[in-house]
């Protein structure tokens, strides 16, 4: 199924209230988690479908919630949630990455790149999903790097230290992405 | 239609976050003044960014919250979450609480500082002695000596129902997990980037194992593997605290 | 800057920082907390030299009791520095830091490396060698003694490796060739494991894989009971096999030449292929 486009906001809970939430799930209140995951799963879901592909991304979603239940009692407050929670969704894609790519190339040997096991989606009017559809072609190594850098805002000391690469492959990386980014969407 | 300047064009990403050098940067900006499909590519690529900043977040095609909800709810979990029998409660103000759901970590628990974490450390020392580096097998002592090869145990399942750790295992498991969940606040970024995502890759291992014990409880070897998992976990929480000693 | 201090500069620039230590039998040597990269290479002297680059940040040894410290200078604990150790080859060695890549060459003592981060390459030992990192690949050529490795992210290759072996990768793909040993464990998270190696009656073999594929190549004359197992994935063999036991339906027994040895591959997920060396 097609993810739906939404803007930056979803359903965002004041920050006020957000940290009383953390504090509460963090005791055992499923209902402040619902709500801490209502004001969160847009962002982690668009991350998760960037990098791996809409096939996944439901789980990952997931598996991300589920885990950060999990730990949150090691959230000490020093950065906002969201912060919080975006690192550990970080963590546990690039983790959960390397097993799928396994598992595709073992299921469907010459695919390999899971880019390309991606739903297909389709062309529709608006620049937003043209890009989104975009980013699902790119070669794996150049979407990761996008996604971290242009779309989260990572560094490229910070992608080379998650991806494992030098600092150098993940300039070049980025830049053959928005170059076939770039040839995509003109 | 001329192509772009491939020479230039290389160096589009670089010149855009401003990394060339001031004298690069006017090369490029006057090349660009001169070269039609140069400047259009480097609008292009502007634009591409510009866009990919402007992405926002994306729903769901469906409610995700009742499959998270089951996971973390219900009696038997699929998924590990604190307060599950793979860990151990210690006896402390988690106990207080009343529950195994609010045993998860209160807030405002204290942390030890280094000292604490080398004392901890040390006592974790006394713990594990007898416990080898490598996963426990009798075929290889500690000095490295090869032991008498032995049968591989029949069918008898050794993790207790609902794929728990064997006691002496949780116990240590907990233990280990309390002292590095203690020490985060002593390692830079990196480091805990390292560590979660190692740990990520061992708990993953887990939740399968598990999750296929779940489906076949009799199966021994799904039995010794998670055993095995878990032992792993342990060996890999050792070495952490140990890291963490030193990088703090 | 007057021209006496210039020249001091300059002078301290040019040396290298080389400093030769007497060692004793005994003696131990122990690297710690050193950042960047450092190449420990045997002579037959009974004595440690150590070269910096120069210019570096300054690295000291110090003597304390028989252990012989290779350390930072001063405070300058997260400082990269790139050094050479020409080291007795009977000597022990101990290597424990943060982030440092390891070469080691024709030592004969037992040696012990520790890393959370930093590639190690060792080769032509004899001594026991106990290496593991958290990030970092481990490649041992040419080992004598017995071989413990594990990188939790990385890849592990082992190569012409004659004593016991235990190997392990929490996320990265596990090589071991032309491995003559009586005992070898291995064991792989996330990775494949690709061993070829002879089996000794007697010995006892062991690859463990959650997630990943074990492709195992022994000689044709093979003499083991060999135990198959796994939960979701296919076993391929070059060998005839008559099972002897089938367990779950995923698990089965059977025996090559006189079942003088021990066999077992369990992979949880993935293929396992047992292959003619």
């Amino acid at each position: 199924m097609e993810p739906n486009l939404r803007g930056h906001l979803g359903q965002r809970v004041p920050e006020h209230f957000e940290r009383a939430d953390v504090g509460r799930a963090a005791g055992g209140d499923q209902e402040a988690f619902e709500r801490l995951y209502r004001g969160h799963v847009g962002r982690v879901y668009a991350l998760a479908v960037r990098m791996v592909g809409a096939a996944e991304a439901d789980d990952l979603t997931q598996e991300v919630f589920i885990r950060a239940w999990s730990k949150l009692g090691t959230f000490k407050g020093e950065s906002q949630f969201a912060t919080w929670l975006h690192r550990l969704a970080v963590n546990h894609i690039l983790s959960r990455r390397t097993v799928m790519k396994r598992r595709e190339a073992r299921h469907f040997p010459g695919e390999g790149i899971l880019g390309r096991l991606t739903a297909p989606r389709q062309r529709a009017s608006g620049a937003a999903l043209d890009l989104e559809h975009a980013i699902g072609q790119l070669p794996s190594r150049a979407r990761e790097v996008f996604v971290m850098y242009d779309v989260e805002g990572f560094s490229h000391e910070e992608v080379a230290d998650a991806l494992g690469v030098t600092v150098g492959t993940s300039k070049s990386q980025l830049h053959r992405a928005r170059m076939l980014l770039r040839e995509q969407l003109s | 239609m001329s192509r772009y300047h491939s020479e230039w064009t290389d160096g589009f990403s670089d010149y855009l976050a401003e990394e060339l050098g001031e004298a690069r940067q006017a090369e490029v900006e006057a090349h660009v003044a001169e070269c039609g499909p140069c400047r259009d590519v480097l609008a292009e690529l502007r634009a591409v960014v510009a866009r990919a900043g402007e992405l926002g977040d994306l729903e769901p095609p469906r409610d995700l919250w009742s499959g998270i909800a089951s996971a973390i709810g219900g009696p038997v979990r699929a998924l590990p979450r604190r307060g599950d029998p793979s860990v151990i409660e210690l006896p402390s103000a988690r106990a207080a609480a009343g529950s195994a759901v609010a045993a998860r970590g209160a807030p405002g628990r204290i942390w030890r500082g280094r000292a604490g974490l080398a004392a901890a450390a040390a006592g974790l020392v006394a713990l594990s002695v007898g416990t080898t580096w490598w996963v426990a097998d009798a075929r290889m002592g500690p000095d490295g000596a090869p032991g008498t090869a032995e049968a591989v145990a029949g069918a008898a399942v050794l993790v207790a129902d609902g794929g728990a750790p064997p006691a002496d295992l949780a116990s240590e498991l907990a233990t280990l997990e309390d002292v590095l969940e203690a020490a985060r606040g002593t390692l830079d970024p990196n480091t805990v980037l390292v560590l979660e995502r190692n740990l990520g890759v061992i708990e993953q291992a887990i939740v399968d194992s598990r999750e296929a014990l779940a489906l076949d409880p009799g199966n021994a070897f799904l039995s010794e593997h998670l055993e095995r998992m878990y032992r792993r976990k342990l060996v890999y929480l050792q070495d952490a605290v140990r890291v963490a000693q030193w990088s703090g | 800057m007057s021209a006496f201090a210039l020249a001091v500069v300059l002078a301290s620039a040019i040396q290298s920082t080389d400093t030769v230590v007497d060692v004793r039998p005994g003696d131990r040597v122990v690297i710690e907390q050193i950042t960047g990269e450092i190449t420990i290479t045997a002579w037959d002297r009974d004595a440690l030299e150590l070269r910096a680059e120069p210019g570096g940040p300054g690295v000291v040894v110090r003597r304390s009791g028989t252990d012989l410290h290779v350390e930072n200078e001063g405070r300058a604990r997260r400082r990269s520095i790139t050094a050479a150790l020409r080291v007795p080859r009977w000597i022990d060695l101990e290597v424990e830091s943060r982030s440092l890549d390891v070469s080691v060459a024709g030592v004969s003592g037992a040696m012990r490396i520790g890393s959370l981060s930093g590639d190690v390459s060792v080769r032509d030992v004899d001594g026991p060698l106990d290496v593991r990192t958290m990030r970092g690949e481990i490649v041992v050529v040419d080992a004598r003694g017995t071989v413990r490795v594990s990188s939790q992210s990385d890849d592990v290759t082992l190569r012409r490796i004659s004593g016991p072996v235990e190997a392990h990768s929490g996320d990265g793909d596990l090589l071991l060739e032309d491995i003559q040993a009586e005992t070898v464990r291995v064991e792989a998270q996330d990775g494949d494991v690709t061993f070829s190696g002879t089996i000794t009656p007697g010995g006892d073999y062991g690859f463990f894989v959650h997630d990943g594929d074990a492709t195992i190549a022994i000689p044709d004359e093979a003499s083991a009971r060999v135990s198959v197992s796994t939960f979701d994935g296919e076993f391929r063999s070059d060998f005839t096999v008559q099972v002897d036991r089938l367990r779950s339906g995923r698990e089965l027994d059977f025996v090559l030449g006189s079942g003088e040895a021990r066999l077992r591959i369990e992979v949880f997920d993935g293929e396992i292929r047992l292959l003619r060396r």
